[in-house]
């Protein structure tokens, strides 16, 4: 069965190039650093293994697959990428200035940026980028996801015909090209406009649009300007791809990589016989992984949270779930910290608010907020009008109150998760069910489509995974899709949204361009989603990474794909 | 005989019917409607006009008959709809996902054949001997081991504890012999011999029961009579007809042999139709649940064709009769 | 999860009875005697005794999760340990077999009246109404117990013992059920039936008090292999995680809980009991089906 990390592909909270070694105030770590000597030997293959199968489509962005994405990010890399300290260090880019009025950014081309075959990243595969962002192919016809990286450049708020450019972005040099947004942005460039990948014009600037999805392209990408080139696809198992000779940071060591499909039941087995390099475990199998010969077992943090929505306009319990108290109950009734000895192991903490404790920007207040307290809860629920009759709580209109919880399928820790609320919440008497698990891209598709509240599902137990900037852009807004898709909080009469749509905006104003303005700004909003628990956050678990010991120089990360970054740093011993 | 096939592939027809029937009945009580799975899309901004649109233009506000034949001509175009989960063509994917099923699938077949026939005969040949209790009980033995189980333990042993084989997938990536011969077989062996093993024993027990109906038969206290060697006697004349229930067996259990792909290839990372439908199954990807359940079918009625085909070949009354 | 039943087809050669005793008693004693099929009885009578009456066993509770105990090895308290969910597994264990013998005796029990109606109606009648219930069954063949399983979860979007115990009743008889009626058409031209015919005896008495009793042997192999092939898939079903809810205890969810390679190799305490019960029940029906057949056409054991 698919075993799968759910994570969020498609929103606005993923960063593509994602490259943080994450060591800042203390949180990460990397396994021992290259040495910096010329003894590193080249050459070799590594399995790295992915639970559940990618999608197929190899044109990059065009799928909404995390493991897609994740293949596509070894491909192709980004504008710009972060160091440690989450600052915004070159990539494909390597120079880039404001203008005075800090509407444009001007970006030049690293010269020895270079595709894999050898010629030059030019500002017009730049272009090519953004216009097949902007697309209406890629935006209506294909359904891409990403368009949001480049919403933001003056004149692609909606989508342009294909191959239009637009207004906002300005071909200057083949090495030189600036992107304007119509006023001030702080976030645009972290949160947005640096994920954007260039593409190759001359392998796609020949073939229309619209043909791109069933070109031969779409099936093996043939060149990219990342570490590792894909040369072929298995479809359902493995992508095999090959060292880039001309990468912008140098050769990676390792010659092939290889991502494999591989059941969770059997993925430690492939650890074990060294038939895997590398791959993600389960807490509860810590201890047994570390003390297998040749393996060892990286702690990463996790950039991300698990949570439980609830379904504002259900048409069944939608009243309730849009109280206030009724949430707060939820919280109080839960014991996080006890989820995470169970099921994290210890390895994890309570999630408090809109982003994980071991992000830069967390608002410490928020530590202990909502301490397990079914007394609290029963007297929340109580006072909101959720009566008990047979040992069962009624909604205040007294009629049978029994939600449903859905899961996402794969992960078993969901599973465990789910069977755990339902203890906690049937122990303030509210009678909750647990429906059969579905595939993560089926709740949230279901939930787009619900704005009758018709559809089944009413509470949901998701994971988001956030990206370097804290950027709330693209998911809590009242006019983000996102929001409406998966809890509807922002669609609600409730005022606190007005100021959760102010603090979003203030925090990238002209005035956020200050970290501490900008820091204060994200404090006060992670407060108020605090209180307002539009969802109900749960735990920050941390992810789990096993490899094989004689693979030196990995790069642990909470926010890479795979929770292991710099795949070019990596070299294999004998 | 060849009357007999053509005879038998215009009796598939009414049961074909019936089978497109039952699906076109269970695509309907599916959330949403025959239209609606073949194009359904839910990312589609704006559905609910397009929803009306495409309504009035394929006529489904039209009676359940009149919907199921412009159905029934879409399948027979070989259009099955697109799977929103895979964002492909149902039909293009389930021509990527077969070939890997049916090579699974024979590739058991021909194990449970050639192993547990000569095994049944021999037991048969010999019984109440040693080799005949031995193995009699082994037999019994593997067929109360479910095959996932089966799975699971030679992976263990054959993979991980002697890496021997490869735990997963149909080729090895990155080699220069990747995809030939050796390297597709060396991966087909431990998902072959799981879905096998379970069944190697029914069959042996199923070989071995019918030789000895056989070997007291007149023909062959005849053949004895006249002198032919007792090798001879066993292949010419005991093995063809102790095989006859061997075949319809076979009819019956290859829906058996499909559902035990579903789970064998979930653990070996099989790509086949089995993946195919569990992931349609979780996704709630309708138009795919249909395409492979209908494939399923088809599938079956195909295999009992040959197994017809086989016992008429083996039996010639059938054919006449 | 096959069904060798062919070769019994040609097994049943029916037998008149001795003088004396009835056939059923003579069966019974034959039956007694077999030690295989005694055996196979005593540990199927004692898994369910253990399953029925699981309460007396443990006074954990299967389905109710402990989160400050989870992962836990052998203990006094917990004899095989708790699982990532806190669930007793010795609890486990002796409630998980509910779920596996009621979807396997759902399968006998279908398999007992459809095959027996059908193949009662189809191979004493014969003609048009034979015809059509028979290509009825070849429909029905067409689709395989996990695929049907598959698109009815979706359609239904649950997952619950009802939903397989449905399926099970969709997909087990048409095999068996074509099998009775093989006997059946056998029967027809047996010497007795035609001699009932020809003094007038009436088509009812002559299914049920002469084709019934001589199809019965037939039958019990079919429901014992029915109920053995169910058992093993619906543990396949609940290790894809498509079976039954995981608060509901089967042995097959067990092992799916403990099926990764450092479950098995570190902990068999935790996944050898449910396999052990699993193959046991299997074992135990078999040598049962193998026994009554043996008992009820002696000519089988030569």
């Amino acid at each position: 069965m698919q075993k799968r990390t759910v994570m969020m592909s498609a929103a606005a909270v993923l960063s593509l190039s994602a490259l943080l070694a994450g060591c800042s105030s203390g949180i990460g770590g990397s396994s021992a650093a290259a040495p910096r000597h010329a003894a590193i030997p080249n050459g070799g293959t590594i399995v790295q293994a992915i639970p559940t199968k990618f999608g197929a489509n190899m044109i990059p962005l065009l799928d909404s697959s995390y493991y897609t994405a994740w293949i596509d990010s070894y491909q192709f890399d980004s504008l710009l990428q972060f160091d440690q300290k989450d600052n915004l260090i070159g990539d494909l880019v390597n120079k880039w200035w404001y203008s005075n009025d800090r509407k444009t950014i001007f970006f030049h081309i690293n010269p020895k940026a270079k595709w894999s075959n050898g010629k030059p990243v030019t500002s017009a595969d730049v272009k090519l980028g953004v216009d097949w962002l902007t697309s209406k192919t890629y935006v209506n016809t294909d359904q891409g996801s990403y368009e949001y990286l480049v919403q933001n450049i003056v004149g692609a708020s909606n989508p342009l015909p294909d191959g239009q450019t637009p207004a906002g972005f300005k071909v200057i040099s083949p090495s030189e090209f600036s992107m304007s947004m119509a006023s001030p942005d702080a976030a645009v460039l972290p949160s947005m406009w640096s994920s954007i990948q260039p593409l190759p014009v001359s392998v796609l600037g020949k073939v229309p649009m619209k043909d791109w999805k069933s070109s031969v392209f779409n099936k093996v990408f043939p060149i990219g300007s990342g570490p590792f080139i894909m040369t072929s696809v298995n479809e359902g198992q493995s992508v095999t791809m090959k060292a880039n000779p001309y990468y912008l940071f140098g050769k990676p060591h390792i010659e092939y990589n290889i991502f494999k499909v591989i059941s969770p039941d059997t993925v430690d087995g492939g650890l074990a016989s060294g038939q895997v390099q590398v791959a993600q475990i389960h807490a509860k199998d810590y201890a047994s992984v570390k003390k297998m010969p040749g393996l060892g077992v990286g702690v990463v943090p996790n950039n991300g949270f698990r949570y439980l929505g609830w379904r504002l306009n259900n048409s069944v319990y939608g009243k309730e779930f849009s109280n206030l108290k009724f949430r707060q109950a939820v919280e109080y009734a839960i014991d996080r910290n006890a989820i995470v000895a169970a099921i994290d192991k210890g390895f994890g903490a309570p999630e408090n608010g809109p982003l994980p404790p071991i992000n830069h920007w967390y608002n410490k207040a928020l530590n202990g907020a909502y301490a397990y307290s079914p007394a609290k809860a029963n007297a929340l629920l109580n006072a909101a009008g959720f009566r008990i009759k047979n040992g069962w709580r009624t909604t205040p209109d007294g009629k049978p109150f029994t939600p449903t919880i859905t899961y996402a399928s794969g992960d078993a820790n969901l599973t465990t998760m789910a069977t755990f609320i339902q203890q906690f919440l049937q122990a303030v008497h509210i009678n909750v069910k647990i429906n059969p698990p579905l595939d993560f891209n089926t709740i949230i598709n279901d939930l787009s489509n619900d704005a009758n509240g018709k559809q089944p599902i009413q509470g949901f137990l998701l994971a988001w995974s956030l990206s370097n900037d804290p950027d709330p852009r693209g998911l809590w807004r009242a006019s983000d899709n996102l929001n409406s898709a998966s809890i509807d909080w922002t669609n609600t009469k409730d005022p606190a949204v007005k100021l959760n749509d102010q603090l979003i905006h203030l925090q990238h104003t002209a005035a956020a361009f200050d970290i501490s303005y900008r820091q204060n700004i994200l404090n006060r909003w992670q407060t108020l989603l605090s209180q307002q628990m539009p969802e109900n956050f749960l735990t920050n678990d941390a992810r789990l990474v096993a490899y094989n010991t004689k693979l030196k120089g990995v790069v642990f990360s909470p926010y890479a794909y795979g929770y292991v970054g710099f795949p070019n740093r990596w070299y294999l011993t004998k | 005989m060849a009357t007999y096939i053509i005879r038998r592939l215009l009796g598939l027809i009414p049961t074909l019917f019936v089978i497109t029937v039952i699906v076109f009945l269970m695509m309907h009580a599916m959330p949403g409607n025959a239209f609606e799975s073949l194009v359904f899309n839910p990312k589609i901004k704006n559905a609910d006009a397009l929803y009306k649109h495409l309504l009035a233009q394929n006529g489904l506000n039209q009676s359940l008959p009149v919907q199921y034949i412009h159905w029934l001509g879409n399948i027979l175009q070989g259009n099955l709809g697109n799977s929103w989960s895979m964002q492909a063509p149902v039909s293009q994917l389930i021509a990527t996902y077969l070939p890997n099923t049916l090579l699974l699938a024979i590739s058991a077949e021909v194990i449970i054949l050639i192993i547990s026939i000569p095994i049944g005969l021999y037991q048969a040949n010999k019984v109440n001997g040693s080799f005949d209790v031995v193995s009699s009980f082994i037999a019994v033995f593997l067929y109360s081991i479910p095959s996932f189980v089966f799975a699971l333990l030679l992976l263990f042993f054959f993979s991980f504890s002697l890496p021997w084989l490869p735990q997963s997938g149909t080729v090895t990536p990155a080699v220069s012999w990747s995809g030939d011969f050796g390297d597709r077989f060396q991966h087909l062996i431990l998902p072959a011999l799981a879905l096998a093993l379970p069944q190697l024993a029914s069959y042996t027990r199923l070989t071995r029961g019918n030789t000895l109906q056989v070997i007291v038969a007149d023909f062959v206290r005849t053949a004895r009579a006249k002198g032919l060697r007792s090798r001879r006697i066993l292949f010419r004349h005991v093995l063809r007809n102790g095989i006859i229930p061997v075949i319809t067996q076979f009819g019956f259990d290859i829906g058996n042999l499909f559902s035990g792909a579903v789970i064998i290839e979930n653990i070996f990372t099989w790509p086949g139709m089995g993946q195919l439908s569990i992931s349609a199954t979780i996704s709630r990807d309708y138009p795919l649940i249909l395409g492979t359940t209908l494939l399923f079918a088809v599938m079956v009625l195909i295999g009992n064709l040959i197994a017809d085909i086989l016992l008429a070949a083996a039996d010639p009354r059938i054919r006449l009769g | 999860m096959s069904t060798d039943i062919s070769n019994k087809r040609l097994a049943t050669v029916q037998r008149r009875p001795a003088k004396g005793k009835s056939p059923f008693r003579l069966a019974m004693e034959r039956f007694m005697r077999n030690p295989l099929a005694m055996t196979g009885t005593v540990i199927l009578f004692m898994i369910i005794i253990v399953t029925v009456f699981a309460p007396w066993f443990t006074h954990w509770s299967p389905s109710t999760p402990d989160i400050f105990n989870t992962d836990s090895g052998p203990t006094a308290a917990h004899l095989l340990g708790t699982d990532g969910t806190g669930y007793d597994n010795l609890a486990r264990v002796l409630y998980g077999g509910r779920v596996d013998l009621t979807v396997a005796f759902a399968a006998a029990l279908m398999t007992m009246v459809l095959g027996t109606v059908y193949g009662g109606v189809a191979g004493y009648f014969g003609g048009w109404i034979d015809n059509l219930l028979m290509r009825f069954v070849d429909v029905m063949l067409n689709f395989p117990f996990i695929s049907l399983v598959l698109a009815l979860e979706a359609i239904f979007n649950t997952s619950s013992e009802w939903v397989l115990i449905m399926v099970v009743g969709l997909t087990s008889w048409p095999a068996p059920a074509r099998m009775m009626r093989g006997v059946f058409l056998q029967l027809r031209e047996q010497d007795y039936v035609v001699g009932a015919q020809t003094i007038g005896a009436s088509r009812i008495r002559i299914i049920f008090r002469h084709m019934l009793p001589n199809s019965l042997s037939m039958l019990i192999v079919l429901v014992s292999l029915s109920v053995a092939s169910y058992v093993g898939l619906d543990a396949a079903l609940s290790f894809l995680g498509l079976g039954v809810p995981p608060s509901t205890p089967s042995w097959g969810g067990i092992l799916n809980t403990y099926s990764d390679y450092v479950s098995l190799a570190t902990k068999p305490y935790a996944w050898m009991p449910p396999v052990i019960m699993i193959v046991l029940t299997i074992l135990s029906v078999n040598f049962i089906g193998d026994g009554l057949r043996d008992a009820f056409d002696p000519q089988s054991r030569s």
